[in-house]
């Protein structure tokens, strides 16, 4: 049963911080700072999937967002 | 992929010098792109010259003249439609159909029109006596004007870029006359310098401004100006009242399209002492002179 | 400044106006396709600590070792796609442990693999992409294999920019079959051929906030379906399906004053294992001069044990059970350092990171530590090259 409560709260926990709220738009050419190269979710893919892959195999915990289908033997 | 090359390509159209400055691909048709992007803004100064019997321009100026209705093409619809909102977010100060005032106020002439013939013109201005129901503009009242021409310059420097895209161009700036529309920032990533000029010393850089992406644009009564009796008259009027405003020397809006960056300029320019308000209320970035040279305004 | 109340409505409206003129639609259109194919190579050195030998009862003491080398290349094809291939290829030595015992006196021991093994895994996946007006797509499909093991994989990505470009959407969908055949040795009774399927999904919203700071949350969800046991640990009966649910927080912040950018990365985890995980990462990105930057940040990690977790293995007991020390409570600490090269052609990269678990990390407190909690150091140098 608590398994089932912490997937509901975990779930609408989520939802409301997806539903977010409103702030005013920021134009195209402010954006020169969130373009820049360390400001991306993942400034460099190469070494985060890698450091993904080895967390992935190396916890119990898995997965998130952006995570593919990769599969991987881990033991 | 191979190096882009510079390019700068400097024209006249619309009034006003005009400069591309483009990077591409060594492989490309260098001149054919050229002339697509030149060919873009000429296609613009006939379809909305009113100095050309062939031009769209000079079929509403006949059916004002005879007070009838024309259906225009989606293209002029929505420079229409924008007119539209714009005076209605300008309390009718941007308005297309002032026009007409310019024959009362001729700025080569040096003279300075007398108080009847301004408000004798009056009554044949205003947006709110046109019957505009997209696509068919209709003029009640024979007599009228609307003229593109206040806007039109800005619209060409967006759309420019969009047939300079479409081209392939991805690094890259259009200036119509001191209106800029970025293609995109230099091919190594780094912004255009665009520089803002002084509106009473020439060759005097105010401010600059980094941009990677969007527009920017200026008015001032530096442009068209005539000096009578040490009283300064700008080409840019009040539409309810026919006269020259006064209040600001010279407006710079960044925006993400010159169509706005410009408009608001010319807004804020007949606004006067209001325009900065209003520029702040809209959340764009922008500076101003005033007339006492003081400089205001959220660009830094 | 000024006391003026913000008006965004006007600005709504001619922008509304504006973008209804197909030019300036058209250039609203901000495509981050990729415009310059890259290639890019990474080499890594993970090397774990040795076990304790006095927690090893039999076998060796020396853990993993693994070499990597990564490949990516990311070509322009046409106007609106692009193509990725990524390609990784594995050495791995030493040994695993094979049961954890509990001895009638002291602490539970080790059994370890005898003789240090030595695997091979490569993997291979391609992704194509395709840029629309306000987002793009992506489908992916990917092939990896080791000595015992095979896997196949797909997904389906998107990513959509609402029309004033402050919200992005993103979801993706993946799958992976995988096939085991466990390597035999003489005398130990394992499965021969078993499979599974992995099905997972993530919905994301990210948001610009200001010039300077943009977060993205994101729900994940996972399902695991097929055997799901470790067949080289003596005695590991697992459940044959696994759910995971996983919700995240991510925050990017630049502070323009001094060139750097902090991010602080959180996401909780809970599976119908009884497993709940927190992480928690923060990195700060720090320009030094034009082209330059070094990049130290720190990981927290923290794991509630699984239902089904023993202490010890007894051949006696009946139901899921499982030594592990992965489905064990315990939290782990990570230190990294990053330094960086950029140049607009190319990138020279290394990284550095110090990872250590303990039970003590725990954010709850644990009786009895596993006795193989990993500890490992991670070396990775890389290069990029644009053209």
């Amino acid at each position: 049963m608590t398994r089932h409560y912490r997937w509901i709260l975990a779930c609408c926990v989520s939802a409301g911080l997806l539903a977010g709220c409103e702030t005013a738009p920021v134009k195209a050419w402010q954006r020169g700072d969130l373009a820049r190269t360390e400001m991306a979710w993942q400034p460099d893919p190469m070494e985060s999937a890698f450091r993904d892959h080895v967390y992935t195999s190396k916890e119990g915990a898995s997965g998130g967002v952006g995570t593919g289908g990769g599969g991987c033997g881990c033991y | 992929m191979q190096k882009r090359e510079y390019h700068k390509h400097a024209f006249h159209a619309m009034g006003s010098p005009c400069t591309l400055h483009l990077y591409l691909d060594p492989t490309a048709a260098t001149d054919t792109v050229i002339q697509v992007v030149v060919g873009e803004v000429l296609r613009l100064e006939q379809k909305f010259s009113r100095y050309r019997d062939d031009s769209l321009a000079a079929d509403i100026m006949q059916a004002a003249a005879r007070g009838v209705s024309i259906e225009l093409d989606a293209e002029s619809a929505g420079l229409l439609d924008y007119a539209a909102t714009l005076w209605q977010q300008s309390d009718g100060l941007f308005d297309i159909t002032s026009g007409l005032l310019r024959r009362v106020w001729d700025l080569k002439s040096g003279r300075v029109p007398s108080e009847q013939a301004v408000s004798e013109i009056l009554p044949h201005i205003g947006w709110d006596k046109l019957d505009w129901r997209n696509p068919v503009l209709g003029f009640p009242h024979a007599g009228m004007e609307v003229d593109f021409g206040g806007y039109v310059k800005e619209y060409a420097a967006d759309s420019a870029a969009a047939v300079a895209r479409q081209q392939g161009v991805e690094h890259g700036l259009i200036e119509l006359g001191g209106d800029i529309r970025v293609i995109g920032p230099h091919p190594d990533g780094r912004p255009w310098q665009v520089g803002v000029r002084h509106p009473r010393q020439e060759g005097v850089v105010l401010a600059q401004v980094a941009l990677e992406q969007g527009a920017v644009a200026s008015s001032g009564d530096y442009e068209r100006a005539m000096v009578v009796d040490g009283k300064r008259y700008g080409h840019i009027l009040n539409p309810k009242t026919g006269w020259p405003v006064c209040g600001l020397m010279a407006v710079t809006v960044l925006a993400e399209h010159c169509l706005l960056a410009g408009t608001a300029c010319t807004v804020a320019m007949l606004k006067g002492e209001q325009g900065p308000p209003w520029l702040d209320q809209l959340g764009l970035t922008w500076m101003a002179m005033d007339e006492h040279g003081a400089v205001l305004g959220n660009l830094v | 400044m000024n006391n003026n109340k913000r008006n965004p409505g006007a600005l709504a409206a001619l922008t509304g106006a504006a973008l209804a003129l197909p030019a300036i639609a058209q250039l609203a259109q901000a495509a981050e396709m990729p415009t310059k194919a890259e290639i890019g190579y990474r080499y890594s050195d993970y090397q774990e600590d040795d076990v304790d030998a006095d927690k090893v009862l039999v076998g060796s003491t020396e853990r993993y070792d693994i070499d990597t080398h990564q490949f990516k290349l990311v070509a322009p094809l046409g106007e609106r796609t692009s193509l990725t291939v990524d390609a990784m290829y594995e050495t791995m030595t030493g040994a695993s442990a094979m049961s954890v015992v509990q001895p009638p006196q002291g602490e539970a021991m080790l059994i370890m693999t005898g003789a240090s093994i030595k695997e091979e895994r490569t993997d291979v996946s391609a992704e194509l992409r395709r840029y629309g007006d306000a987002g793009s797509k992506a489908v992916a499909l990917g092939y990896s294999t080791e000595d015992d093991y095979e896997a196949i994989n797909g997904s389906l990505d998107m990513e959509r920019d609402s029309t004033d470009g402050v919200t992005t959407w993103s979801g993706g969908l993946g799958f992976s079959y995988d096939e085991l055949e466990p390597v035999q040795e003489p005398g130990i009774n394992r499965v021969t051929s078993e499979d599974r399927w992995f099905i997972n999904g993530y919905v994301a919203r990210a948001k610009v906030h200001s010039p300077v700071w943009q977060t993205q949350v994101g729900l994940y969800l996972g399902l695991y379906d097929g055997y799901l046991d470790d067949p080289y640990r003596s005695r590991d009966i697992r459940p044959d399906s696994r759910q995971q649910v996983a919700i995240s927080a991510r925050s990017r912040y630049f502070f323009t004053g001094i060139k750097a950018a902090l991010h602080a990365d959180y996401r909780y985890y809970s599976d119908d294992w009884g497993i709940a995980a927190h992480t928690l990462e923060l990195a700060w990105h720090q320009t030094i001069t034009t082209g330059l930057r070094v990049s130290p940040r720190i990981r927290y990690y923290s794991q509630s044990q699984a239902d089904f977790y023993v202490e010890a293995d007894s051949g006696t007991r009946e139901g899921d059970q499982s030594s592990d020390y992965r489905l064990s409570p315990y939290g782990a600490i990570a230190y990294g350092l990053g330094l960086g090269y950029y140049q607009p052609n190319y990138s020279l990269l290394l990284y550095v990171e110090q990872y250590d678990s303990d039970a003590d990390y725990a954010l709850k407190s644990v009786s009895t530590a596993n006795p193989f909690l990993v500890d490992y150091t991670l070396m990775t140098v890389g290069m990029d090259y644009r053209f």
